[in-house]
């Protein structure tokens, strides 16, 4: 009966804000978040970053994702002369804008592709090269037809290993894409509907897995170290096939290299920064506060509201 | 069962408004078109919260199971009614509890329960007298009298039993527990038919039956070896199933509070689900035609009525977080964890006291919270609403003063203390002198009273603290069932003048070594509204009563009631002693007497309507008391109990208004608050509104109090009296409820129960203070003297009064901040999570998806 517990006597912490305190957590806090943004933007500034943006440059190559010729766009682009080039693994991303991939009614939304169980229903969507016919995606109500839309968006000649592997997670190559194996008439695989199984192609499944934000980047391949030369000039070759001027979006291919804070990105240094002056201000904000007039700590007249 | 108790189940807990809420979003969430996220975020945490109260209702419905079943089950030697006159077999039977119906004769033995109300016919006792326990009523643990009603007791039971034709009963208010009555109607036998020659009266006798006829159900047969009855109700019809009403049903202010934040949210939900869900389809009609890779819900005569709704109804399922689901579950584990740790606490339990009243009070145990839903209006009580006595007193009275024939003896003061009138050697001397009427006054303390004699029971706790007074005790124990009683007839004894047995028919007592012995002749029983009692008493000599001597009545009460009885030309000084005894906070009693003559028509119990008899026979009690002689006036005091006067500082500190609400005479109870609220307010104006009864004034006299307490700026009290509380009208008690409520204290006196309920916390320990605890927003009881009541109609059970001090300002405190701060975190904890939500529906084409994956959601939420 007589434990700390029962008698609520148990220790506990609660400090009591006094300006002292107040003012030092603040500034310490603000000194931290500097602290941590400087080293953040240091690294996002080792990281090289190589953006060029061809819808436009390639507008004249532009054709239908199922024609059976094609004529290619080539870009040339000149490496920059950073050794970093060559140290350091190089990432090929496409990037798009103004694709809405994580909006409710865009095919990519299902929580598990082979979970056909789990809103019961099928997807359905029209056939992007005949609008009049419909594709019902069961179960996995997946969008084929933009990823192989993009599947030839840029190849290089060289450098870029042709084959997509190690570009996806590992959890979706190996748990989420392998089917389980039902019966025939489990699932009809026929007519209109037709449904994916046992799906190795890294590629798809990279694009299917939702971008957050309407602008985004997704991976393509990796280069090796070593492989491309700083300051060397390279061609492009695209087929420009997936269309983005519909809904006036952009297509871009990026090259960068990373460092531990992943891919250029100086958002969360900035974000970092403006919380540390904040905390600094306020702080010196305080502090002045207190020595002008300082305020009578546990002073019953403050209770005093009405 | 089983079928009955989940749709049962199920309907209560949608009588909530928030269940209800979220069994409307899971619904929704069950079309995939709406549903932002998996069914289950919803379905599963909902599933749990109901689970989780149905498992808590099945275990207390269970528990009632169980109890009814072993009180169903319990064996009973019956004859039955129906049908046996036909097959002539009178046997009586075992049969279980369930099987007794009306109109069956029980048999009862020795510490059974009664299983049902049931009209007493025979007992062991030649007197036909049995004693019952009722402490499961009413928690009062004295033994009560029973007798049969006079029937001629040469006929065997069976006798009877084949005769009794008819007993009509009178219904009675619904929460007249103990009330019974009736009429006993029993057929004339052969032998009596043949005797009535005259053959005019009717062929049967009628016999009125009362309280005293009754044994009602739950009470236990003590000291009787057995009686018989007939069931006059059975199963619900009982005045104990009657009165079990479904418990008041109390919430805590913050419930509330977080009750009517909800709904605000709720409308906060659907303006920004409509907002959002309104952009939805904008950007839908503005890219969709563009993006094709939507499945486009744009038809070319633009968007259908449940499209439209589709994405706004989306956006109200993504918001359903807002409100959180889990609340109501982690409020009531904070509130049983709150119950515990009261439960718990040291600091409010007696267990390290010994000693057998603090066993007797507390039984060993501390503060109880009973009822967990309300464990925050603790920490919020505003005004506390105090019975007096045996809450704010011990209510152990002593009988400290007394005045008799005009003379004062021991000494009212408050200095005194723990002195009591046996020592004022001043007395001694008088009794010693020999004074008759100072005899007669000792004889009334003695034999006025309903006190039961026990003769040594040494395992008796209660004797080990009479034999531990050096009184010459005859081995004899009181039993009374008021404190009051127990201090007076003690005292005489102390004084010489002990009580030394009491049956039902006789009384005797010794008056200077001499054994008196007296036959009750008629008993006028004390009521609340009478504040009366009296005795009538037939001296007996050992040769016989003699018939010239005459009666005795003896009478004590209130004195306002008594006052007016008494032969002319009686008060004199004793007024002024009652006055001063009130001033000193005791509580006075006038004792009266009146010799009557033998032809005193005493019988009035005879009356053979059942309409009126209440107030015929009151008009007869009064007939028969009036022109009494005042033999003197009794001072009690009922100390206040420990620590009273520094919780009362505290809770003056905490800014709680204390009203005390007392029984007790307007000087007694302007007394008792001077000496509690002194703490109070060092500079108290007393504004006594008791005297005013013109209505008119009222209202004057209430402004100039207030004027008054504006000018002390603090430290205002109000006394206000009963009578003058009942002469109000609405708007008036609306004006004095207003007025009180800015005044620091307020004594109520005089006050009949039902004046007490109308008047916030509530503390109290008798039967009388139940309406009041139980119409209070927070009600507790004190486990007290006066049986348990109080703590069966209460929210909270305390021992002390003092126990309120750590209840409130520690406990209340403590479960308001924790609730509160859980509360906050709560709501935001949903919000930071919800407005994720709001943010990404800007990245997403105000689509309605959700940010967050499943299982996350449903983690958030429970």
């Amino acid at each position: 009966m007589d434990t700390a517990f029962k008698q609520q006597r148990l220790r506990a912490w609660q400090p009591i804000l006094t300006p002292k305190w107040v003012i030092s957590s603040f500034f310490a806090v603000g000194v931290a978040f500097i602290g941590i943004a400087i080293g953040i933007l240091g690294a996002s500034n080792q990281v090289q970053e190589l953006s060029l943006q061809y819808d436009a440059k390639c507008e004249n190559h532009f054709m239908s994702w199922n024609a059976s010729s094609y004529s290619e766009c080539i870009l040339n682009f000149t490496l920059p002369s950073n050794d970093k080039w060559a140290t350091s693994e190089v990432y090929v991303y496409y990037e798009l804008s103004n694709f809405y991939q994580n909006h409710r009614q865009a095919p990519f939304l299902q929580l598990n592709p082979f979970d056909s169980d789990a809103f019961g229903f099928a997807d359905k969507f029209q056939d992007p090269q005949d609008a009049s016919k419909e594709l019902y995606m069961y179960p996995c109500g997946l969008v084929n037809g933009p990823c192989h839309l993009l599947q030839p968006l840029i190849t290089s000649r060289r450098p870029c290993p042709t084959n997509p592997s190690g570009i996806a997670w590992k959890s979706d190559v190996d748990k989420k894409y392998i089917a389980p194996i039902k019966d025939a008439s489990g699932l009809p695989n026929q007519g209109s509907f037709f449904c994916w199984h046992n799906v190795s192609d890294e590629d798809f499944i990279v694009w299917m897995r939702v971008a957050a934000l309407p602008r985004f980047k997704k991976l393509y391949r990796k280069i090796p170290a070593n492989k491309l030369k700083p300051g060397a000039t390279y061609s492009l070759i695209i087929q420009n096939r997936f269309p983005v001027k519909d809904f006036g979006g952009t297509k871009t291919f990026v090259l960068s290299t990373t460092s531990w804070i992943g891919g250029k990105n100086n958002f969360l240094g900035i974000a970092y920064i403006v919380v540390g002056i904040i905390c600094v201000a306020l702080a010196i904000i305080f502090l002045v506060k207190h020595l002008i007039s300082p305020r009578i700590l546990g002073d019953p007249r403050y209770l005093n509201w009405k | 069962m089983c079928i009955k108790f989940i749709p049962l189940s199920l309907y209560e807990q949608l009588e909530r408004h928030t269940n209800r809420y979220f069994l409307f979003i899971a619904i929704l969430q069950l079309d995939p078109h709406l549903t932002p996220t998996h069914p289950a975020t919803t379905w599963g945490p909902l599933a749990i919260i109901f689970i989780f109260t149905a498992i808590r209702e099945l275990a207390d419905d269970w528990q009632r199971f169980l109890a009814d079943r072993s009180a169903n089950s319990r064996q009973y030697t019956v004859m039955s009614a129906a049908g046996n006159e036909a097959k002539g077999n009178m046997d009586f039977k075992k049969l279980d509890a369930e099987m007794i119906s009306v109109g069956d004769l029980v048999v009862i033995r020795q510490d059974q329960e009664i299983p049902c109300d049931i009209m007493l016919l025979g007992t062991s006792h030649a007197d036909g007298c049995c004693f019952i326990e009722t402490s499961n009523l009413d928690g009062e643990a004295d033994f009560k009298l029973r007798r049969t009603p006079p029937l001629s007791s040469t006929q065997s039971l069976k006798e009877i039993k084949s005769l009794v034709s008819e007993i009509d009963c009178i219904e009675v208010p619904y929460d007249a527990q103990h009330e019974l009555k009736g009429m006993l109607w029993v057929l004339k036998s052969k032998a009596e038919m043949d005797l009535d020659v005259m053959g005019r009266s009717e062929a049967r006798h009628g016999y009125p039956i009362g309280e005293t006829q009754a044994l009602l159900q739950g009470s236990q047969l003590k000291n009787t070896e057995w009686v018989c009855g007939i069931a006059l109700y059975t199963g619900n019809q009982t005045r104990l199933g009657r009165s079990r009403r479904p418990p008041a049903c109390k919430r805590s202010e913050l419930d509330g509070a977080i009750d009517s934040i909800s709904a605000v949210v709720f409308v906060g939900q659907a303006i920004l689900a409509a907002i959002l869900g309104g952009l939805g389809n904008q950007w839908m009609s503005m890219h969709g035609e563009g993006a094709w890779y939507l499945r486009s819900a744009v038809s070319s005569e633009g968007l259908s009525l449940y499209e439209s709704a589709v994405i706004p109804l989306r956006f109200l399922l993504l918001m359903s977080t807002l409100i959180p689901l889990s609340i109501q579950v982690t409020m009531d584990t904070c509130k049983w964890l709150y119950s515990m740790w009261i439960g718990w606490d040291l600091g409010m339990s007696q267990c390290d006291r010994v000693g057998k009243r603090d066993a007797e009070r507390g039984g060993g145990g501390g503060a109880t919270l009973r009822n967990s839903d309300i464990a925050e209006n603790l920490g919020q009580v505003g005004i506390l609403l105090s019975d007096k006595t045996g809450t704010l007193t011990e209510n152990l009275m002593a009988l400290k003063a007394c005045s008799i024939n005009g003379r004062m003896y021991g000494e009212p003061t408050a200095e005194s203390e723990r002195r009591k009138v046996q020592s004022d050697p001043r007395l001694i001397a008088a009794i010693e002198r020999g004074d008759e009427s100072l005899f007669n006054y000792m004889r009334a303390l003695a034999l006025c009273n309903t006190v039961a004699t026990v003769k040594g029971d040494a395992s008796n706790k209660k004797e080990e603290e009479e034999a531990a007074n050096d009184y010459e005790n005859e081995g004899v124990v009181y039993e009374a069932s008021s404190p009051d009683e127990d201090a007076l007839v003690s005292s005489a004894r102390a004084l010489g003048f002990p009580l030394l047995d009491r049956s039902t028919d006789t009384i005797s007592i010794r008056v200077r070594g001499q054994v008196e012995t007296y036959r009750i002749l008629r008993e006028l029983e004390f009521s609340s509204d009478r504040k009366r009692m009296s005795i009538v008493l037939e001296r007996c000599y050992d040769n016989g009563p003699d018939s010239r001597e005459k009666l005795y009545m003896f009478t004590k009460g209130a004195d306002e009631v008594l006052r007016p009885l008494l032969a002319p030309n009686q008060v004199g000084e004793t007024v002024a002693h009652i006055d001063d005894f009130a001033r000193m906070g005791l509580r006075t009693l006038l004792v009266a007497f009146k010799r009557l003559e033998r032809k005193t028509r005493l019988s009035f119990s005879l009356v053979s309507s059942l309409d009126g008899r209440e107030a015929r026979i009151l008009q007869a009690y009064e007939m028969l008391e009036s022109g009494m002689q005042l033999l003197g006036a009794t001072g009690i005091e009922d100390r206040l109990q420990e620590g009273v006067f520094d919780t009362m500082m505290s809770l003056r500190d905490a800014q709680i208004k204390v009203w005390m609400v007392t029984g007790d005479k307007l000087s007694t109870a302007k007394q008792q608050i001077q000496e509690v609220c002194s703490a109070n307010s060092s500079s108290s104006s007393g504004g006594v509104l008791g005297k005013v009864n013109m209505q008119g004034n009222l209202r004057h006299s209430v402004k100039s109090v207030l004027n008054g307490g504006g000018q002390h700026a603090c430290g205002v009290s109000a006394l206000i009296t009963g009578s003058c509380l009942s002469a109000m009208s609405e708007s008036q008690k609306m004006k004095f409820t207003h007025c009180a409520l800015s005044l620091d204290s307020v004594v109520c006196c005089r006050l009949t129960p039902d004046q007490k309920a109308p008047v916030i916390a509530s503390i109290g320990d008798g039967a009388n203070d139940v309406a009041m605890i139980q119409t209070a927003h927070l009600g507790i009881g004190i486990i007290g003297r006066e049986g348990a009541h109080a703590v069966r109609a209460c929210d909270v059970s305390v021992v002390y009064f003092r126990d309120i001090r750590r209840l409130f300002l520690l406990h209340g405190t403590f479960s308001y901040q924790r609730s509160a701060l859980i509360a906050q975190l709560s709501f935001f904890k949903s919000w930071a999570f919800c407005f994720g939500q709001v943010f990404f529906a800007y990245f997403s084409g105000f689509g309605g998806t959700s940010m967050y994956d499943p299982f996350s959601i449903a983690a958030c939420e429970s």
